[in-house]
């Protein structure tokens, strides 16, 4: 059964490569394209795919903001954030946001299809270089 | 002991001459010792006369004796006294052989001897009367015999006599002995024997014919004679080591004026050197004022020799006309009274003709009618003094000209604040026309050793402190207007008491210059942020999605390489790939560095935690970051503040201080935030105080005027190999 997938980046090359690239695998169906955060939500309502990558940073409402809003509706999907920052506060606050997975964008092209298999088995997926909070409590923000 | 045995001379053993001892103690020991051997002379010389006459009566009386008996075999009869019976079967050669001849008889008187026959066959012998009387008996008392006779013999001596007497018979010898007997009043006398053999015809040996003597005399002559011999001996053993003692006496203490000589000499030559070599000039001089003495260290400043100076020269020739001039007034008077004292400043004439300032200290010596002997002058090379003295006119030269144009403004007090001196920059600072209008002004001259009220503090301070006490004041002028001044103020103790000196430098304009520096490195710091930020977000939005962009290609060009000829390229493909991720971690970092995206989005806590988390890894260096609860949001800048700092300060931890822990502490209240880090790395000596240590220097600067331009406090506090801890503390509005 095919994976279907939501792309939600500002960068349109982004979307564009990353939609070439998930399409080299069979099973992966690229569903739809959204630009920031209040499209990303509409189209994951309109179209509840199985994953949505999310970019972190994006103008106006943030990836993080948009997850949560997502996941508080559609708590089914899973959302595997993509950034450009290795901030453990983000990864933090994203998994607290519903997300369940964190990769780097210097990394995606080795990492996004396997990251995609892992939510999709119910777990999490940490890219190179980003630091597990799950593992890691120390990294809480307490403040 | 013979006369060939006189003591060793003592004078051998004595010093050569007199003169070689010490005055005093010396000669009293050595005529000691002369008088010593000259009792110990005479009393061998008494000794030895007591013994010859002694041994001279002996010998007469041996002789006497001898004479007898040669007198007897020379008559060949019978000694006298001998009863005249035939006793070896001899025919006698007169009837009553031992009646003899009166003269015979007187012979024996004479010598206190007897005659005896004895026959060694019968044992029986003949006395004559002498005989009995010598040996004590009363004629016809007994018979006589062989052992009639050694009955009368001490029984001690007996056996030696008896083998004397079977030696002499078995032999045919002559009988010799000597023995002693104790007569009726038990006194002990000594007796000799000489008795010859008297043969048959056929050689055999019938009697001994022989006289007896009495020699007790000779004896105790002889046993006094030993024992005169005997002392004399323990006198001379003891007058011997008398003299040896007091010879190694007398030599020690000889040796010891040796020393005593020697150390004088030696000490006289140091005085000498002393008084040559010393570091001032000494010399004397008569009454004419020529030199009777000058010491190597004038001549040697003069370049004289000795012999040209003493005893020809005067003092006066020594010296420019002007000295000598001062000489010839000063010296009469010094010779003519006592208790004067020359003390004058000259200036001596070198042979070359060169100059030097000398200070000339003498005194006179006088006989006990007050008459002038000589001086006794020491002299002083002034050069130094002199130049000295210029140059401290010079230096008070220069300093009034310092201190009339200084720009600066310079004043003196006494301690209360009372003016003393003060320079005409200062008199302008204030605002006054004049020194006088200043001090006419009142108080005002007081004011600029400070207000009054601060006055007693100030002046404790100074007082107190360790070279200026260096204050920032703002003064009045006297139109009204105010100044800010650094000032300066030190108290001196000099030979008039003590004063104030200060210095009073306007540095309104210097504030007013700090200020607007301050308000453009704050502006400096906005637009470096802003700066920051805009970069980050190029590289983020641009660089960072391309190179995205680029891996996400390259991978599909890797994913579609299929054919033969692809081969090749799927190496440096590869390469490409791991590469754009290198780039694309070293943009990331860069990003991070540049503006902390999240000290924007979550706060300063957050930013900091993320922050020492991944420079933490970085850097090897445990690090930690504690927050309180409740800690709020600042401002921006404050926030970019605090963080440019805990960036600046781990950085510095772990390069420059190599700390092996870091603490990170952000602390609030409802008034206040304050920012600590803390590392155990070896601390440094704060640059006030020495200069700053590599890599901190302008790192510290730069964050106090983060800290300052956030409205914050900025302290350092370290200790050489104690760590570090920077402190930020802003209060107020945030």
């Amino acid at each position: 059964m095919a994976i279907s997938i939501l792309i939600v980046d500002d960068h349109a090359m982004i979307r564009a490569l990353l939609t070439r690239h998930l399409h080299m695998e069979h099973d992966f169906v690229v569903v739809g394209e959204a630009e920031d955060g209040p499209e990303g939500i509409s189209k994951a309502g309109a179209l509840t795919p199985d994953v949505i990558l999310m970019d972190v940073a994006m103008p106006g409402m943030s990836g993080i903001e948009a997850t949560r809003l997502i996941h508080d509706r559609l708590p089914q999907i899973k959302v595997l954030m993509l950034t450009l920052y290795a901030s453990n506060e983000n990864c933090r606050r994203a998994l607290q946001s519903g997300a369940s997975g964190y990769l780097l964008k210097d990394s995606v092209d080795d990492e996004v299809v396997t990251a995609i298999r892992s939510v999709m088995k119910g777990g999490y997926f940490f890219g190179a270089g980003v630091a597990n909070p799950l593992e890691n409590p120390g990294l809480a923000d307490n403040g | 002991m013979g006369k060939n045995r006189r003591p060793p001379p003592v004078s051998a053993a004595l010093p050569s001459t007199p003169e070689e001892l010490a005055p005093a103690e010396t000669s009293r020991t050595f005529a000691d010792s002369q008088l010593l051997i000259h009792e110990l002379r005479v009393s061998a010389l008494e000794m030895e006369m007591q013994m010859e006459e002694l041994s001279r009566a002996s010998e007469e009386r041996i002789e006497a004796g001898n004479l007898l008996a040669k007198y007897c075999d020379f008559c060949k009869v019978p000694p006298a006294g001998v009863t005249g019976r035939e006793l070896t079967g001899r025919k006698p050669v007169e009837e009553e052989p031992c009646s003899g001849s009166a003269r015979l008889r007187l012979a024996y008187l004479a010598a206190n001897a007897g005659a005896w026959e004895w026959n060694v066959r019968t044992g029986e012998s003949v006395w004559s009367d002498e005989v009995w009387q010598v040996y004590g008996l009363t004629p016809g008392s007994c018979q006589p015999s062989y052992d009639a006779w050694l009955q009368t013999v001490q029984p001690e001596d007996r056996p030696t006599l008896e083998q004397n007497v079977l030696e002499a018979a078995r032999t045919g010898g002559d009988i010799a002995l000597e023995w002693r007997l104790l007569d009726a009043g038990g006194a002990e006398r000594w007796l000799m024997s000489r008795g010859q053999p008297q043969r048959d015809d056929e050689g055999e040996i019938v009697s001994y014919l022989g006289i007896t003597l009495d020699i007790t005399a000779r004896k105790l002559a002889e046993l006094e004679l030993l024992r005169h011999r005997d002392h004399l001996d323990v006198l001379v053993r003891e007058r011997t080591a008398e003299l040896e003692r007091r010879n190694a006496q007398l030599a020690i203490e000889v040796e010891e004026r040796k020393r005593s000589g020697e150390l004088l000499r030696a000490y006289a030559a140091e005085v000498e050197d002393l008084y040559n070599n010393a570091p001032c000039g000494y010399h004397s001089l008569d009454a004419r004022g020529v030199f009777l003495r000058i010491n190597d260290t004038e001549l040697g400043w003069l370049g004289y020799r000795r012999e040209e100076v003493v005893g020809v020269m005067r003092l006066s020739d020594l010296v420019t006309a002007e000295s000598a001039e001062l000489l010839r007034v000063r010296f009469p008077e010094f010779v003519a009274r006592p208790g004067q004292r020359c003390d004058l400043e000259l200036e001596m004439v070198r042979k070359d003709g060169s100059r030097f300032p000398i200070i000339v200290d003498a005194v006179a010596l006088r006989d006990t009618d007050g008459n002038y002997v000589m001086s006794r002058g020491t002299i002083f090379d002034n050069t130094e003094r002199t130049k000295a003295a210029e140059e401290r006119r010079s230096s008070e030269k220069r300093f009034r000209g310092i201190f009339e144009n200084a720009t600066i403004g310079i004043f003196h007090t006494d301690p209360d604040g009372r003016s003393v001196s003060r320079n005409p920059a200062l008199v302008r600072m204030f605002g006054y026309q004049s020194a006088q209008q200043m001090d006419a002004a009142g108080d005002a001259a007081a004011q600029y050793f400070v207000h009054p009220e601060q006055r007693d503090s100030t002046r404790r301070a100074a007082l107190q402190a360790d070279g200026y006490l260096q204050r920032e004041v703002e003064f009045r002028r006297l139109d009204g207007s105010h100044f800010t001044a650094n000032y300066s103020l030190r108290a001196e103790e000099a030979a008039y008491g003590l004063f104030m000196e200060g210095f009073v430098e306007d540095i309104t304009a210097h504030k007013e210059s700090e200020k607007t520096l301050k308000r453009y490195a704050s502006r400096l710091i906005v637009q470096e942020e802003e700066m920051r930020k805009r970069i980050a977000m190029e590289l983020h939005d641009d660089v960072g999605q391309e190179l995205t962009a680029l891996s996400l290609n390259l991978a599909y060009i890797d994913n579609h390489l299929g054919g033969p000829t692809d081969r090749d390229l799927r190496p440096p493909l590869s390469d490409s790939r791991l590469l754009t991720k290198t780039i694309g971690r070293t943009v990331r970092n860069l990003m991070a560095d540049l503006h902390p995206t999240q000290l924007d989005e979550y706060g300063l806590a957050s930013a900091i935690r993320s922050y020492v988390d991944h420079y933490a890894q970085r850097a090897g260096v445990a690090m930690s970051v504690q927050v309180s609860t409740g800690f709020p949001r600042l401002k921006p800048l404050q926030e970019m503040a605090l963080f440019r700092i805990t960036q600046e300060a781990l950085n510095n931890s772990a390069k420059h201080a190599a700390a092996t822990k870091v603490s990170v502490e952000l602390n609030s209240d409802v008034s206040s935030v304050c920012l600590c880090i803390t590392d155990d790395g070896k601390g440094f000596v704060p640059q006030n105080e020495v200069p700053r240590p590599a890599g901190y220097g302008w790192g510290l600067t730069i964050m106090r005027e983060r800290a300052e331009s956030a409205g914050g406090r900025f302290s350092l506090y370290t200790v050489p190999g104690a760590g570090t801890s920077i402190v930020v503390e802003i209060k107020g509005a945030f």
